[in-house]
């Protein structure tokens, strides 16, 4: 059989109206049949049915927007006042400024989940949760990569211990596991809150050990 | 489908969103969401994880709605943020570990005359599109049903456009490959199907004949 002058990457440039080789004729009867099976599979992704969305969790779980601060309306006197609270109360309290290196490794703060009440709004936390715990380890800041960078970075992400791989592995097993929890016929809520505090925790462990290593080379440090 | 260009945002809304007004957020919810969600799923193929990326999606809305220059800014925004969150899960070291390499090998080992193999594994354009690499996915999915242009792509995953372009036309080469096979196999069913009904009428007239009562 003899070969096509054209690929496919020049059909979907004929599709597109954009520049392509003179070698597809718009008139040839195998361009008009490969062009119409092109064109209709783009129409049926097109016309995939929609993924249904649960309202019910993310809504009432909805964070307030940060208001900005009256003090960072006015930094220059908002600065003054830090550092003359500061000076003053660290004299008081200790005689001298104290380092807190080391200290803020350990894990953020978050909303205790016994004062949610709704089962949505639960899950909703735990997903924030886990979002929150995802940038801690690996540094990523997804808001400015959103707004400004086109590629996140994975900021001084070190090969992992045998003992990360088999959390990491775990945590796959969770999200295979959630992931086929909508595969099923029925939603089964309970079940998908309690995959969700599992991936939760397991991202703990691993900031958890993460934070171990950055206190253990901190200590390293001062004992050299 | 709701895709983001379906997408209509009452001014009060959008006005309302910018001022960070919860209950105009909440409508914008409602009104993206499903959006958002369509995006995510068919890009990552994983619903938890689609579901998380609206999640996010949202969160980025109420706190940095400041960021959107203008009303309509606001659709283009949720949508390019879905993008980047989608993106940077597909590049998660854990992503990775459920490759779906294994998916790629169904159109690499499925030969034309391997009948029934691509009926059963793939049998619905959502399989076949599961079944594409990440990055050919996403690209038919941006390009496609969302409309952005080949330089665009390039810009989010960091690449160029001829990256784009080539990752596209190999995504189209498989699909129809895909889809010409399942219309073989369709035919042969089909075939199969006449054959045994022919054959079970005949049996059915057979026994019919045989069992009559005899009026001689």
């Amino acid at each position: 059989m003899q070969k096509r002058p054209w690929d496919i990457s020049d059909l979907l440039a004929l599709r597109d109206g954009q520049p392509h080789s003179a070698d597809v004729q718009a008139d040839d009867p195998q361009v008009i049949e490969q062009l119409e099976q092109i064109r209709g599979l783009g129409i049926a992704l097109n016309a995939l049915p929609d993924v249904p969305v649960d309202d019910d969790v993310w809504l009432p779980a909805m964070p307030a927007r940060k208001q900005r601060s009256v003090w960072l309306r006015y930094p220059m006197a908002t600065a003054a006042s830090v550092f003359f609270a500061s000076v003053v109360g660290m004299f008081m309290l200790f005689g001298g400024p104290v380092s807190d290196v080391g200290n803020n490794a350990g894990p953020a703060q978050y909303t205790s989940l016994d004062s949610i009440d709704n089962t949505g709004a639960q899950l909703a936390a735990l997903m924030r949760q886990s979002r929150d715990l995802e940038q801690r380890l690996y540094g990523v800041n997804p808001l400015a990569q959103a707004a400004d960078t086109p590629q996140p970075t994975y900021e001084g992400m070190p090969a992992p211990t045998a003992l990360e791989e088999t959390l990491l592995f775990r945590l796959a097993d969770v999200d295979g596991q959630i992931a086929r929890l909508y595969d099923a016929a029925e939603m089964d809520s309970a079940q998908r809150q309690a995959l969700w505090l599992k991936r939760v925790e397991l991202l703990e462990s691993l900031v958890a050990i993460r934070s171990g290593d950055a206190a253990r080379l901190f200590d390293n440090s001062r004992s050299m | 489908m709701s895709g983001f260009s379906d997408i209509q945002i009452p001014p009060r809304v959008a006005k309302g969103v910018l001022r960070g007004d919860r209950n105009a957020l909440a409508d914008a919810y409602r009104l993206l969401a499903r959006a958002v969600m369509n995006l995510a799923s068919r890009i990552l193929q994983d619903r938890g994880l689609a579901e998380e990326v609206v999640q996010d999606t949202f969160i980025d809305l109420v706190e940095k709605a400041e960021q959107i220059k203008n009303i309509d800014a606001i659709r283009p925004w949720v949508r390019r943020v879905a993008v980047n969150h989608c993106l940077m899960r597909l590049r998660s070291p854990w992503h990775a570990r459920r490759s779906d390499a294994d998916a790629e090998e169904i159109f690499a080992s499925s030969e034309p005359d391997n009948s029934m193999e691509w009926a059963v594994q793939l049998p619905t354009l959502e399989q076949a599109l599961g079944a594409l690499s990440d990055e050919a996915r996403t690209v038919v999915w941006l390009h496609d049903v969302e409309g952005y242009t080949h330089k665009e792509i390039g810009e989010l995953m960091g690449k160029t456009a001829s990256f784009s372009k080539s990752q596209l036309a190999r995504a189209y080469e498989k699909l129809l490959k895909w889809q010409n096979q399942l219309n073989i196999e369709q035919a042969q069913l089909q075939d199969t199907a006449a054959k045994q009904e022919t054959e079970g009428q005949h049996a059915k007239a057979t026994l019919g004949h045989i069992g009559s009562p005899c009026t001689s």
